[in-house]
Parts: structure tokens; C-alpha cells; sequence
């Protein structure tokens, strides 16, 4: 049986722990490339929160997207990263350069399409859990903060922005082999 | 204490004038603006002649300048001002090259008058609050830092290079520089950068994401476009997060305001900003400068900084 492990900041909602193939299926935060089964599958949760994908569904033309993300508990930075890239390149189009910086529990990530979106994002590692994300286009700008949309204020909870279901989760999770290539795109 | 002004190309030379009616026994003696459509508006206004040309200016009697004329012209009224030993305050960005930078400090040097950069978000109250937090050690060791300065396109000489000497990026990325060196007292050391021109049909760059290193480690990233469309509720933004070991803490400059939602009408709705004017700070600094014979706050060597890092930008962005 697969078994999906949710990062602990997203509400379980109806996912289905066990799935019918031997290994596990993990979010990218908490997967380490060195000790992955052969079996085992990485996922991104970014691209399968209803947030992003609004977002990334409304988008239209060019623009800057910028997004950042603070992760409490992070196994690999890079591969979390290089996830991410990834995944924007889906949506974006080729890379034509990327700058990456990082220093202790920070890094920042630039990227440059061949379809003139540019894409800024910043990560911070061990801290609560924080999402933003904006996407500003030549003809509508679209911002989502978890600090200040969310339905339970005074509490570390959000629920509908973030709720997976598990046929996302499969549809974006990736073999060990494929994530490693996702990551030789990091110096 | 009597200041000239010296041109009205820039806006914030209204938001000048208007922070020194505040101040008690400060007058505006002297305008110099060669721009014809705003002499009699701008004597209308102040209720003083204004001067067109340098001879005539330099005639009347007042101690300090503020200048705020178009960016490639500040070299020339700097050099003019410290001749005649008139202490300066001049707008951001210094000047559009490093050479223009190295001679005003010099010439201000050399005849012994006070160059200060205009850098109002130094004098924003949640800014300095968080250089307190900062210097008090709250945020542990300070790692990133993430800022953005955006805004509408100002249009007019601002997208004219040969009076702007750059776009949004030289425009938006010097007041955050500033900040950042401020905040932890260390100099750029690299600087990578993706400029464009997106959001409006205009020869100059209107969108910018810049990465910066500094000296002692700490990485950066800035957004620096004139992104913000006419219908956005307000002109732009000033923001910082500071990433420290201990915690993070975001400023976000303008939030401080009430949002309205018109029923009816070309806008669908409003923000108005009910925080503090930093213009104010700025000008009440620099008055109290050449008033105490102090140093300034902010010098023309704090301007040349952010200069070379938006100069940089433009360099490795091609």
C-alpha cells in the first residue's frame, strides 16, 4: 500500500492514506532524495492547493509573479525549490536564466522565461507556516496573503485555501528519479 | 531660517513645501523653475516671484536649497548651490551616473556646505521601529531581507531617459537600498537583475526584480516596477521583511489606511492613507541640520550607494 503523508499544517481532508501500490507518497517538504525507496513519490502540495491553481487558471498575458513561502519543517531547501520551478515552469513557459541565492535559512530565487514573465521567490526555513502569493500582470494584478485572507484569524489555521484531494496529489507527484533532474537545474 | 527652492519637476517638491509651512520661523524665500507652464501656478500658490534664471535666484537671500528638478539636472543645480554656499537638500536619486555623484560630494565638500539625500522612508515611523528591533536584537542575526517599492508609471520626464537617466528601476530601487544598508550597516556586493518594459507602452523599463548581496552575507530580493495600474486603489507600495535568526518581521509602509467601496462612480473604491507623512520627518531633519550645525542624517555618499546599485542592476540586467 502507498501511504500519502500530509504536511501538518494542511487539514486532512478525505485523503485517503492508503493507496493500492507498495510506498509512500510525500510532499516535498519533508522528502529527502537520499533516502527514498524506489517506490516512493514526491509531490508538490503548492500546485495542488486551490489558491495557486485559481490563480494560476485566471492568469492571462505577462507579468511578475512573486510568491513566498515560510516552511516550519524543511528536509532538502533545494528540493523544495527546485519543485517549485518546476512546477512554474509548467504554467510559464522555458527558463531562460534563474538566480539563486541562499544564505543559513533563507533563499531567493529569481526567474527569467522565454515568454518575458519574470518570477520572484523568497523562502524561509524554520519559521511558521506562511504563504503569499501575487501574481501582477499587464492587465489584472491578483493577491493572496494567508496572513490577511484567511477565515480563522487569530488562529494557525486555514482550511479551504489549502485543502488537497488526493487525485491532485497524484497527478503532481514525481518519481525520485524525476526530482533529482528537477534539481540540477540549482547550482 | 529661509529656503530657495530649486524646481518643481519632481511632485514631492509640493509635499516639501507643504511639510515647511509647518515649521515655525521657516520661509520659503526664493523658487527657481525654468519650466514656463508652472511659474505662474507656482507663484500663484507660494505667493513668491519665481526666479528663471541662476544670477537672479542666487540674488535673493536664503540658507538652504531643496532641489527637485528632473534627475540628470541635479548635478548642475548642486554645483550651482554650493558655490554660492547654500546648504542642500536634494532628491533621489543623486544623480543618473557615478560621476555626477563623486563631483556633487566633492563640490559640496570643497565649499563646505551639507549634502543630504532625500531618502523619506528613513523618517517613516514603522521603518525606524524596525531598525529599533533590529538594533535591539530582537530579530536575532538579520539574514534576508524581501522589499518591494512599486507604483504607477509617473509618466511626464520620469519616462524620458535623457531626463531620468532610467526607468522604474532607478526610480524604485534606491529608497530600499537605502533602507537596507541603513538597517545593517553594510554595502551591496553583488547585484543580479531582470528588467523590462511590461505594464505600459514606453521606450524605459517598467518592471525590475533585482537579487542583491551584501558585504556581510545578507541576500535580498526587490521588486521595483512601476506595476500598479490607475484603477489599483492606491499609488504604490513601500514594503520590507526582515528575516532574522530569532523571527520575521514584515513592514508594510502605507497599510495604515480605511478602504472605501463606491457604489457608483469611475473607481470602485478608495484608499485613504491614514498614517504618518515621512516627507515631514525628512524636512524637519534637515531644517534642524543646518540649524544645529550637525552632519547630515543621510549624505550624499547615502545617495551615491543606491545610485550604483540601480546602475549595477541596469549593467547586468542586458
Amino acid at each position: 500500500m502507498k501511504t500519502v503523508i500530509i504536511p501538518n499544517y494542511i487539514p486532512h481532508q478525505g485523503i485517503k492514506k492508503e493507496l493500492a501500490e507498495f510506498g509512500k507518497v510525500i510532499p516535498a517538504e519533508y522528502a529527502s532524495i537520499d533516502s527514498l525507496s524506489s517506490k516512493d513519490l514526491i509531490y508538490n502540495p503548492l500546485s495542488c492547493f486551490p489558491v495557486y491553481k485559481k490563480i494560476m487558471e485566471k492568469r492571462k498575458d505577462t507579468g511578475i509573479f512573486r510568491m513566498r513561502r515560510i516552511f516550519p519543517r524543511v528536509e532538502e531547501d533545494k528540493l523544495v525549490v527546485s519543485m517549485d520551478i518546476y512546477e512554474l515552469s509548467k504554467h510559464f513557459g522555458e527558463i531562460e536564466k534563474i538566480s539563486y541565492k541562499n544564505h543559513k535559512k533563507h533563499s531567493t530565487v529569481h526567474l527569467l522565461f522565454h515568454t518575458g514573465i519574470m518570477s520572484q521567490m523568497d523562502y524561509s526555513f524554520g519559521y511558521p507556516f506562511h504563504l503569499e502569493l501575487e501574481w501582477n500582470g499587464i492587465q489584472s494584478l491578483m493577491q493572496y496573503d494567508v496572513s490577511l485572507h484567511r477565515s480563522f484569524k487569530n488562529e494557525n489555521k486555514v482550511i479551504e485555501a489549502y485543502g488537497l484531494n488526493q487525485e491532485d496529489i497524484l497527478r503532481s507527484a514525481y518519481s525520485g528519479e524525476e526530482v533529482r533532474q528537477m534539481l540540477e537545474v540549482l547550482p | 531660517m529661509k529656503i530657495g527652492m530649486m524646481s518643481f519637476a519632481h511632485m514631492h517638491a509640493y509635499s516639501y513645501v507643504q511639510a515647511l509651512e509647518k515649521l515655525e520661523n521657516v520661509t520659503i524665500t526664493a523658487i527657481f523653475d525654468d519650466e514656463e507652464k508652472r511659474q505662474a501656478d507656482l507663484q500663484d500658490r507660494y505667493g513668491v516671484s519665481v526666479d528663471t534664471t541662476y544670477e537672479a535666484f542666487f540674488e535673493k537671500v536664503f540658507d538652504a536649497v531643496i532641489i527637485c528638478s528632473e534627475n540628470t539636472r541635479h548635478r548642475e543645480m548642486v554645483e550651482q548651490a554650493a558655490k554660492h554656499k547654500k546648504h542642500i537638500l536634494c532628491e533621489k536619486p543623486l544623480a543618473t551616473t557615478i560621476e555626477d555623484c563623486l563631483a556633487m560630494i566633492e563640490c559640496c565638500r570643497e565649499h563646505d556646505v551639507i549634502l543630504q539625500t532625500a531618502f523619506p522612508v528613513r523618517y517613516c515611523k514603522p521603518i525606524q521601529e524596525l531598525k529599533k528591533k533590529i538594533d535591539d536584537g530582537e530579530l536575532g542575526e538579520i539574514i534576508a531581507f524581501r522589499t518591494t517599492n512599486r507604483g504607477q508609471n509617473p509618466g511626464g520626464w520620469f519616462i524620458e531617459k535623457e531626463k531620468s537617466g532610467g526607468g522604474a528601476v532607478l526610480d524604485h530601487t534606491v529608497h530600499m537600498v537605502d533602507i537596507m544598508r541603513w538597517l545593517i550597516n553594510s554595502e551591496v556586493k553583488t547585484v543580479d537583475a531582470y528588467i523590462s518594459t511590461m505594464y505600459n507602452d514606453i521606450e524605459i523599463d517598467d518592471a525590475g526584480i533585482l537579487q542583491l548581496e551584501f558585504e556581510n552575507g545578507v541576500i535580498a530580493s526587490h521588486d521595483a516596477s512601476w506595476s500598479r495600474f490607475p484603477n489599483y486603489p492606491t499609488w504604490g507600495d513601500v514594503t520590507i521583511e526582515a528575516i532574522g535568526t530569532k523571527k520575521t518581521v514584515i513592514v508594510d509602509a502605507m497599510l495604515e489606511h480605511i478602504h472605501t467601496y463606491f457604489k457608483y462612480g469611475e473607481t470602485p473604491s478608495e484608499f485613504d492613507f491614514v498614517g504618518q507623512d515621512m516627507d515631514e520627518g525628512l524636512i524637519t531633519d534637515f531644517i534642524h541640520i543646518i540649524q544645529e550645525h550637525k552632519k547630515p542624517s543621510i549624505t550624499g555618499e547615502d545617495g551615491l550607494r543606491a545610485v550604483e546599485v540601480a546602475l549595477l542592476a541596469y549593467q547586468v540586467a542586458k
